[in-house]
């Protein structure tokens, strides 16, 4: 969260000393301002978390271990974005933004369950746990390159730093059933606990700008983002997953 | 050779087996024909083993009528029908023989019905029973003759029973019978207070000496409970518990866990208000077993269970699911079953000791094999009123034998007292020639438990030769190989040291009926009792003499069957008649074992014979595979192997 807050205060410090600028300019012309506001959202793919797995004990197992394995499906997800950006000059800007990415996942469980009369009679259990959300949000600071492209189109890369508050459910156990003689098992359900970190990481992306209204337009953008968060798991501390992803959006703009 | 007896109770058995005193009731048969058989000596016993293959057809038709009209007269009386537990529309019946409202002590027989129709029957019928059924003694005085002859009181507070008592030489008994706690039934002549026969509930493991180097060293899983404070040798993972009890070396706890309070004393039943057997489970304080004897006991007791469950769908002792125990660290040099009403809930217990400086007795083989006891005994009795017999038969021997210095003929007394018997007693003859006797049933009982040990092993150990592999020997994982079956006479006998060869040569197991160990015997005239003598005709022709007659010699002869078991499974050629066995192959070996076991727990009559026996295994084949089957193939052909 701390990184999160940092990356707000960076934000609204930016936009403080920006919109004084903005309203000095805009007082001296009936231009479109240098400030533009965009709104959009759109998908989100990410990388799933890599496979991860444990032993573990119970006291019906004797002196052997069970053991799990959790392969991640990953995905895409729904993202929203709110940005906000101040033109320092006609080919540079910068700007900020706030995005949320939230879906929820499935993930592949093989579990590995020790017979409680005999050693090395293993009984193989499989299945797929669902529901399992992962939760992005994150707030990102660029530099803006303009590229004009006719009178209402305007091209634009930009990059910049990200803070990211990153959670994620992951399988920290198994639940299993089974009954005399034992042979064979059925996954019950998946133990998940709840993970989050605050890595920075970078952001890179390019927009297409089409202006119908003298301050108004729609933007296509996407956008590249990428950071490393650790995670604990069953297996102890630290698993390194990978956050961020590529996010195709649409936003409706404002300049003023 | 036995070691002194360490145990109360035990110490009657090593007494009665030093003293070579075996006492039977049952019928001298000289020989059993295929389908129905007259005994050539004694009491008027008629065998059936009827089919309804085409050859067999009217002999079954002529025998159902037979059982019809004796139904109709009371002389046969329907038990309450059971429903095959593995073949659908099968019904097994068993009808028990009656005389003038009284059962004959191993009368009967058991039918077999598909939709109604008639299958098969196997059984025993006695004929020519002329006895009046109004006894002499009352109930009481018939238990105080029990008492008086056992030393001590009855085993529960059921009162005597009467049952007609075929004698082994000729001619029938009403007696009064009840268990007593010296673990042994007692037959009291109903009109003269005599005690007329004695049946040991103790079915024993063979006695063993010596040799060993403990225990394997492998690790055993143990289902345990949890009392917070402790862990219990208190299996509740299983459909039905198994508990192992610790008789920690100490004969009256053992004593006491088996045999239960005594009735003189106390007003409570058995099952009611015995010694606590939870106090006696076995501990451990931290689940990490160290005691020997229950981890292995309790793991294997376990293992069987889950045989039995899984391959043959019998739950627990006695397929009802009821509690199993077994109780481990018995100061005994041996393992036994002891049957009901004997045991902490009076449903019977298997019992472990250990080899003297050595090994606890309770390898996966011989903890099935106990067990095993137990469910042969309910599962014979709970179908035909009877638990399967010791049944005596006999044959015809040579005129005459030596023992190197004397020749001797029929007519010959003891001139020599001791373990031999009484200086007088006459050795047993007709016609002229000696008899030679063998107890048919308990070889056989003896021949399934080692059956199942085979069947235990290959279901939980990988095939092989050594420890802990899967194979047809009896107690090799603690360096004690008691008996073989792929090989049995390459196992020898015990031998008697002190006498040179021929008599003290060493003998190995039989392979085949033709080659059964068969017993000289004394006759106690005034007692109308016979005793074995250690002395015995290995083929019909070869003389020896043992160190003792080695419980009836069933062990010995336990291998005639179970060696047929071992060749129906992995084929051969016979060692001693040359025939070929098509065997079905380890791989399939499930099929005989099932064969095997429903042949006992389904089919087979109280009192039975190898000739018997091999009719109910063929029967059992037929059953589940069909004639033309390779396994009833096997079974057939192995059978014939070994003489059946």
């Amino acid at each position: 969260m701390n990184v999160l807050r940092h990356g707000l205060r960076f934000v609204a410090a930016a936009s403080i000393i920006l919109s004084a600028g903005a309203s000095a300019a805009q007082a001296e012309s009936a231009q479109p301002g240098r400030w533009f506001l965009t709104v959009g959202g759109g998908l989100q793919s990410t990388s799933e978390p890599a496979s991860h797995g444990a032993t573990f004990e119970d006291p019906l197992f004797g002196s052997e271990a069970g053991e799990w394995t959790a392969d991640y499906g990953g995905g895409r997800g729904e993202a929203f974005e709110l940005s906000l950006g101040f033109r320092l000059a006609p080919r540079w800007g910068v700007g900020a933004s706030v995005s949320r990415l939230s879906f929820s996942e499935e993930v592949e469980v093989t579990g590995r369950i020790p017979h409680p009369f005999r050693f090395d009679r293993m009984s193989v259990v499989e299945g797929v746990g669902s529901g399992l959300s992962r939760d992005e949000t994150t707030v990102s600071a660029h530099l803006m390159w303009f590229i004009p492209a006719g009178r209402k189109v305007e091209f634009a890369l930009f990059a910049g730093p990200t803070f990211y508050e990153a959670e994620q459910d992951l399988v920290s156990g198994i639940g299993f059933d089974r009954s005399y003689p034992y042979d064979a098992a059925d996954l019950r359900g998946v133990e998940r606990s709840r993970q989050s970190d605050s890595p920075v990481g970078y952001n890179l992306g390019g927009e297409l700008a089409w202006y119908f209204g003298r301050r108004t337009g729609v933007v296509a953008a996407a956008r590249y983002s990428r950071s490393t968060a650790h995670f604990e798991t069953a297996e102890g501390c630290c698993k390194p997953v990978d956050v961020g992803g590529l996010q195709t959006s649409l936003g409706l703009r404002v300049r003023f | 050779m036995l070691l002194a007896p360490c145990s109360g109770f035990a110490q009657e058995v090593h007494k009665r087996e030093a003293a070579a005193a075996v006492l039977f009731s049952l019928a001298l048969l000289a020989a059993i024909a295929p389908g129905e058989a007259q005994a050539q000596a004694g009491p008027s016993v008629r065998e059936f083993a009827v089919t309804s293959e085409p050859d067999a057809i009217f002999d079954l038709v002529r025998l159902e009528a037979r059982i019809s009209e004796l139904e109709r007269d009371g002389a046969l009386r329907l038990l309450p029908s059971r429903v095959d537990r593995h073949l659908p529309g099968r019904v097994q019946q068993s009808l028990r023989q009656i005389h003038r409202g009284v059962p004959v002590y191993g009368g009967g027989v058991v039918r077999q019905l598909r939709d109604g129709v008639t299958l098969s029957v196997f059984g025993s019928l006695h004929e020519d029973i002329d006895l009046d059924v109004t006894p002499r003694l009352s109930p009481a005085e018939a238990l105080a003759a029990m008492r008086e002859a056992a030393g001590t009181g009855p085993a529960t507070g059921e009162p005597p029973t009467l049952v007609v008592l075929p004698m082994p030489l000729g001619g029938y008994v009403l007696a009064w019978r009840a268990m007593m706690r010296d673990i042994k039934e007692y037959f009291v002549d109903a009109g003269t207070g005599e005690v007329a026969y004695v049946r040991d509930a103790m079915r024993n493991n063979e006695a063993v000496v010596g040799v060993g180097r403990g225990v394997t060293g492998a690790l055993q899983k143990l289902s345990v409970s949890s009392t917070g404070e402790r862990f219990e040798a208190y299996d509740r993972l299983r459909p039905a518990e198994t508990v192992t009890l610790d008789g920690q070396s100490d004969v009256e706890v053992v004593g006491a866990l088996i045999i239960g309070p005594d009735l003189e004393f106390e007003t409570c039943t058995i099952a009611g208000c015995g010694v606590e057997w939870r106090q006696h489970v076995a501990t451990d304080p931290d689940n990490w077993w160290e005691d020997e004897a229950v981890a292995d006991g309790h793991a294997h007791l376990g293992l069987v269970y889950d045989y039995l469950y899984e391959r043959q769908a019998w739950n627990g002792m006695n397929n009802t699911g009821s509690r199993v125990f077994s109780i481990v660290n018995m100061d005994d040099l041996n393992a036994f079953w002891i049957s009901a009403p004997f045991g902490p809930e009076a449903r019977g217990v298997v019992a472990f000791g250990s080899l003297p400086f050595g090994a606890p007795l309770v390898t996966l083989d011989i903890v099935a094999h106990e067990l095993m006891h137990g469910v042969t005994f309910h599962s014979v009795r709970d179908r035909t009123g009877e638990p399967l017999l010791d049944s005596h038969t006999g044959v015809l021997g040579p005129e005459s034998f030596s023992d190197g210095l004397f020749e001797y003929r029929c007519g010959v007394r003891l001139s020599r007292g001791g373990s031999l018997g009484r200086v007088g007693d006459p050795i047993v003859c007709r016609n002229g020639r000696f008899v030679l006797l063998w107890n048919e049933g308990g070889a056989i009982n003896e021949a399934f438990s080692d059956i199942l040990g085979f069947s235990v092993e290959a279901f939980v150990h990988p095939p092989g030769a050594g420890k802990l592999r899967a194979d047809y020997l009896s107690g090799e994982d603690i360096d004690l190989i008691v008996r073989r079956s792929d090989e049995p006479a390459s196992i020898g006998l015990p031998v008697r040291d002190d006498l040179p060869p021929p008599f003290g040569k060493a003998v190995g197991y039989p392979d085949s009926i033709d080659n059964a160990v068969r017993f000289f015997a004394i006759e106690i005239e005034e007692e109308d009792r016979i005793l074995y003598l250690p002395l015995v005709m290995i083929d019909g022709r070869q003389f020896s003499v043992r160190s003792d007659i080695g419980y009836d010699g069933v062990h010995w002869n336990s291998t005639i069957l179970s060696h047929a078991f071992y060749l129906a499974v992995e084929g051969g050629t016979h060692a001693s008649s040359g025939r070929e066995v098509e065997g079905v192959g380890s791989g399939n070996r499930d099929r005989i074992e099932r064969i095997f076991f429903r042949a006992m727990t389904e089919l087979m009559p109280a009192r039975t014979t190898f000739s018997l026996t091999a009719a109910v295994l063929r029967q059992s084949a037929r059953d589940l595979h069909g004639d033309g089957s390779p396994a009833f193939r096997a079974v057939d052909q192995a059978l014939a192997a070994v003489g059946l």
